[in-house]
């Protein structure tokens, strides 16, 4: 081998190295670039998630207060019919003292009487509606 | 055994009076009780003899006299000693009970085998035998009556109660029922309270009834009953007395420092305050840092901006790094930004707090705090007071409608029954200022939308008692509140009807403002 071969392949070999090199030093930076685009779409999806997260929170809350109300106005609800309810009892109870002092008063000895007595009345009443 | 058995010491009484209370105790309606007198060597002589016809007129009268003047709880023990029945009622020897008194009380002890304690309303009797100072009382309220003995006249224990706490304790002479009431509902399954006046405390001279300085050792006993309640129920405090017979207490330190957050919702007005015209969250905020001594805070402003994300009204809040501010853009709904700002907060406990309001007290979070410790209880809150010092809100009551209580009153004021000296269960506060713990404020979803501007505390209130939870309101914490400076007053129509949705039942019903 002459030195000028020796010199030719020295010079190859170093050609071959610094090639090397600088494809490992592309291959970083394409790396790089890679993940830092890669970590921007982290940080944004992780925005959007926690905004999503807040967003849900605040359904969540504005659902139990739903929840809580609807239970509320059941609630509600329930005391109007036991207050009907009792209003109705106390209205049935006094038409029931009703009709009892009434059939008391028409099984009385007073009434009859008193029916006997108005009847020529009630007779004269019936005729004079029919003749008009 | 007979039902119940009315323990009464006696001690030189007025004839009439003893005579009174005689007569009262025989004409019961319900038969079966033995009343256990004790006379601790009284000196008048129209004692003994109307001690004895007594005894003689009837058999369910027994008659104990002292050989030497031990005091009113050597006495008050004899007669407890005396007792067999199942229930213990307690009777002084110049008062009276209402002759369906023992009925009363024996039915609704009927009504729940867990009473171990009752206690009914009271009123006053003059020389004249007028009745006055109708005490229409709340229902059993454990925060009242470390302010104040309110369960009182007339108060019936279950037998095995008092055996368990041990009777009257000598050297609590004046506040011995006091002192026994406090050791006992501390033990008691259940405490009942029957909203009727049953009893009727005499007024003679030189009576606690009549004279309010008649026994000042009487007072002094109280306090040292109430510190030794404290230390039995684990809370490290001093009792002092504001009033005779009413007494404050102060936490000399609390269970745990958690984080507080403070929510502000702001506009960012400003007003005259004072003659001054002030940013009032900034105000606010300055106060809260420049006073407070607990500083495990966080403040969370909730600032209302245009679309455009600038501030209506431009404020700068002091540069600390515990303060955030959070643009609101969407249209005024007060409850929301409460909601949104708890959202951003982190602490264990939440403090809803107006922008127009400024902080007197300097341990008015301890305070708050402190009450939160007793895990029934989810809401505290302080007095307002307005701008002139007068009261602006003592907390809520719903009699007829909700309403705040003390409202125009001076800050000075005792209030009925020294009730705005005292901390005490309520069944609203108002959303001025309001300590919330983090976990209930979300359980409960939070201020309802529904009430944008008004009404969003008051039906909050209504969902922490929904959930079985306590309010409890306290004059230890004392703020400003420059009320609806920064809104116009007006209540819609459709939140009056929200609120008459879901809770109108509870309208002109209040167990804690009778």
């Amino acid at each position: 081998m002459t030195s000028t071969d020796w010199e030719s392949r020295e010079l190859t070999e170093a050609s071959r190295e610094r090639l090397l090199t600088e494809i490992g030093v592309l291959k970083d930076s394409l790396q790089q670039v890679h993940s830092t685009s890669r970590i921007g779409e982290l940080e944004s999806e992780l925005i959007s998630n926690r905004e999503q997260v807040l967003q849900t929170r605040h359904e969540l809350l504005a659902a139990r207060d739903f929840a809580m109300g609807a239970a509320a106005h059941a609630g509600e609800r329930q005391a109007q019919f036991l207050a009907q309810s009792a209003q109705l009892a106390a209205a049935l109870d006094r038409i029931a003292f009703l009709s009892k002092h009434i059939n008391r008063m028409r099984n009385s000895t007073t009434w009859k009487l008193g029916r006997i007595v108005m009847l020529p009345v009630r007779i004269a009443n019936r005729i004079l509606r029919r003749s008009s | 055994m007979p039902k119940f058995s009315i323990v009464t010491p006696v001690y030189n009484p007025p004839a009439a009076a003893l005579k009174a209370c005689i007569a009262s105790m025989k004409s019961q309606s319900f038969n079966d009780w033995e009343w256990c007198v004790v006379d601790d060597k009284s000196t008048q002589p129209h004692v003994r003899k109307i001690l004895t016809r007594a005894e003689a007129s009837d058999r369910r009268i027994r008659v104990m006299y002292r050989e030497h003047n031990g005091g009113i709880v050597a006495a008050s023990q004899d007669a407890l000693d005396m007792a067999t029945g199942e229930f213990v009622g307690l009777l002084d020897h110049d008062d009276a009970l209402h002759s369906s008194a023992l009925e009363k009380v024996a039915k609704r002890l009927a009504s729940d085998p867990d009473i171990d304690y009752l206690y009914t309303d009271e009123d006053k009797i003059d020389e004249n035998g007028l009745h006055y100072d109708f005490f229409r009382k709340p229902g059993w309220d454990k925060e009242r009556l470390r302010g104040q003995n309110y369960c009182c006249h007339f108060s019936v224990f279950r037998s095995t109660l008092l055996d368990k706490v041990g009777g009257f304790r000598s050297g609590f002479d004046g506040s011995q029922d006091y002192d026994l009431i406090l050791r006992a509902t501390e033990q008691a399954r259940n405490i009942a309270h029957i909203p009727e006046v049953l009893y009727h405390w005499r007024c003679v001279p030189g009576s606690a009834a009549a004279e309010i300085n008649a026994k000042p050792y009487a007072y002094e006993s109280g306090r040292r009953a109430l510190e030794e309640h404290f230390q039995r129920s684990g809370i490290d405090a001093t009792v002092e007395m504001k009033l005779p017979g009413h007494y404050q207490y102060r936490r000399r330190s609390l269970v745990s420092r958690p984080l507080v957050s403070i929510i502000i919702p702001t506009r960012g007005d400003r007003r005259r305050v004072w003659g001054i015209t002030t940013c009032l969250v900034v105000n606010a905020i300055e106060s809260i840092l420049q006073f407070s001594t607990y500083d495990n805070i966080e403040i969370i402003v909730v600032n209302d901006v245009h679309s455009d994300g600038s501030s209506i009204h431009a404020f700068d809040v002091p540069k600390d790094s515990r303060i955030t501010v959070i643009s609101y853009d969407k249209p005024f709904n007060f409850s929301d930004k409460c909601n949104v700002g708890f959202l951003a907060s982190h602490g264990e406990v939440v403090i809803m707090l107006n922008d127009d309001t400024q902080v007197i007290t300097p341990d008015w979070i301890e305070q708050l705090l402190g009450h939160l410790e007793d895990p029934e209880v989810a809401m505290v809150g302080p007095i307002l007071l307005l701008e002139d010092g007068r009261i602006q809100s003592a907390g809520h009551s719903n009699k007829p409608t909700p309403s705040h209580i003390g409202s125009g009153e001076s800050a000075d004021a005792y209030g009925m029954w020294g009730m705005y000296t005292i901390s005490r269960s309520l069944t609203g506060l108002t959303g001025a200022c309001v300590a919330i713990r983090r976990s209930v404020y979300s359980q409960l979803g939070g201020f309802s939308l529904d009430y944008p501007i008004n009404f969003n505390d008051v039906d909050f209130c209504f969902k922490v008692l929904d959930a079985g939870y306590r309010i409890v309101w306290t004059p230890m914490a004392r703020l400003y509140h420059f009320e609806s400076m920064t809104r116009v007053l007006s209540v819609s129509d459709e939140e009056i009807s929200a609120l008459e949705r879901r809770w109108k039942r509870f309208f002109g019903r209040d167990i804690y403002s009778p």
